[in-house]
């Protein structure tokens, strides 16, 4: 074993850590005791240390989520669904078959679905019946204006429905603390990072997909138009309800509760809204 | 260490933008400060991190799932500074000279600053030089163990080293460092 000043100062910056066995480090401080150089020494290695734990830690750019997003579309291949480039490739194509169809006198087949108006929500209630036999009754929703399906009034709430369509487990009951784990289940560290103040925005329609495949995998998406309009939503225990959303002066005021009164025992729901599109901040009060 | 949780490395690979965002929101500051230290270049830096993350959206799917995330994240980064290190001019020109550059950049803009701010910037700027003299080996294993905290293990798997060789690295790292900056520390 090592017993002159340079072996032990080998050995000083793995006894600063604690990673010597303890033969070495009985070696090294029986050497300490009794050297006082290499006590010097390893003050100094403990004082660049220091100087290395303590130097200042930057944040990186705030745009880097964003850049490394727009740069990951960019990079997309050519062939894949999303790109811009098969998506005018496929509208040419689509033009010419049209244009073959009324050439040749063929009969052009009537869409199947009508869009429905920007300023609300549609919801896939052919799902939510199937899967709502044995539980409690609903609201009627209301009937577009179009005939093109079924919709909610502007005032769109999620969560009364939230069961039916498979948002709320109603078997779990949660206690305070773990809410989103014990109604989602597997998808609680998803949602926990989607939702870590358990209020949210959409503004796109990339979030809204994301939001949606994640409480309703599998699940047809209700149509936003987000050129002109914006999702405000909050989860939370017990019956979530969007008590009033309105612009004031500066900012735009969203209050929230939970109709449950006991919130231990109530289920998770969530309860989305869409509202005008707008850039003002949006701040969202519990009452 | 946080996002090498078994369930959220599922949800990556699966492709989920959220997992993938939450990734990025966790580790951008980590990749961020180390490829600065590394390479003294604070838009270098962010041009690193940003590439980082683009290498691990691409590799996403031959990634691992019993090797760490985070190792993988550091290994990525380790990997792009030195290339970065390998191709740019910087190489050419000598870290030192680029640095002095920044330092006098630097220098010209926090001159009005209050004196001891102005010393712990001075002070900053010295452990950094040092950092840039140091030789690669020697720099990325002082910057993942006493500037991101790692353990001798995790840099033992992020540089495919054994920790007896991690140990013996870092201390011959310190006592450059300790050389170095003789004139900091004994002052």
């Amino acid at each position: 074993m090592p017993e002159n000043c340079a072996d032990i100062n080998g050995l000083l910056s793995g006894y600063i850590d604690g990673e010597l066995s303890a033969e070495e480090t009985a070696l090294v401080e029986k050497h300490l005791a009794s050297c006082e150089n290499c006590g010097k020494e390893l003050k100094r290695l403990n004082n660049i240390i220091e100087l290395l734990r303590n130097i200042p830690r930057y944040q990186a750019s705030t745009r880097l989520l964003s850049e490394v997003r727009e740069e990951i579309k960019k990079r997309q291949t050519f062939w894949d669904l999303s790109s811009p480039f098969l998506k005018w490739g496929a509208g040419l194509a689509a033009a010419a078959l049209v244009f073959f169809f009324l050439k040749s006198g063929a009969a052009v087949p009537a869409p199947q679905k009508t869009i429905p108006p920007s300023n609300e929500i549609s919801f896939p209630w052919d799902i939510a019946k199937k899967s709502q036999a044995g539980q409690a009754p609903r609201p009627q929703a209301g009937v577009d204006e179009h005939g093109g399906g079924r919709t909610e009034p502007f005032e769109s709430v999620l969560s009364d429905k939230a069961a039916a369509v498979g948002l709320i487990d109603q078997n779990s009951r949660v206690s305070q603390g773990q809410t989103y784990s014990a109604a989602y289940g597997g998808e609680t560290e998803v949602l926990r990072a989607f939702h870590p103040k358990k209020s949210f925005i959409i503004r796109s329609v990339d979030e809204w997909n994301d939001f949606y495949s994640l409480v309703f995998p599998g699940k047809e998406m209700p149509y936003v138009d987000f050129s002109t309009r914006m999702v405000i939503g909050v989860c939370g225990p017990g019956l979530m309800r969007i008590a009033a959303a309105r612009a004031a002066k500066e900012s735009f005021l969203v209050s929230y509760r939970s109709e449950t009164k006991n919130s231990d025992r109530g289920d998770i729901s969530c309860c989305l809204k869409v509202i005008e599109k707008t850039d003002m901040e949006v701040i969202f009060t519990r009452e | 260490m946080a996002g090498d949780n078994p369930r959220f490395i599922r949800h990556l690979r699966a492709g989920r933008k959220s997992a993938f965002n939450e990734l990025v929101l966790g580790f951008k500051d980590r990749v961020f400060n180390t490829a600065y230290r590394f390479l003294g270049d604070w838009q270098e830096a962010n041009d690193v991190a940003r590439e980082v993350f683009l290498s691990v959206n691409k590799n996403l799917r031959s990634f691992r799932a019993k090797s760490l995330l985070s190792a993988w994240v550091y290994r990525n980064t380790v990997n792009i500074c030195k290339n970065r290190l390998k191709s740019r001019e910087l190489l050419k020109k000598g870290a030192g000279a680029a640095l002095a550059d920044a330092q006098g950049a630097q220098n010209l803009r926090f001159r009005d600053m209050p004196h001891r701010l102005f010393e712990k910037k001075e002070l900053e700027l010295s452990v950094q030089a040092a950092i840039m003299a140091l030789t690669e080996e020697c720099k990325e294993i002082v910057l993942l163990r006493d500037i991101e905290g790692l353990s001798y293990g995790q840099i033992g798997e992020i540089l495919g080293i054994e920790e007896s060789a991690v140990k013996s690295r870092l201390s011959r790292a310190r006592f450059a460092l300790k050389d170095s900056l003789s004139g900091v520390i004994d002052a």
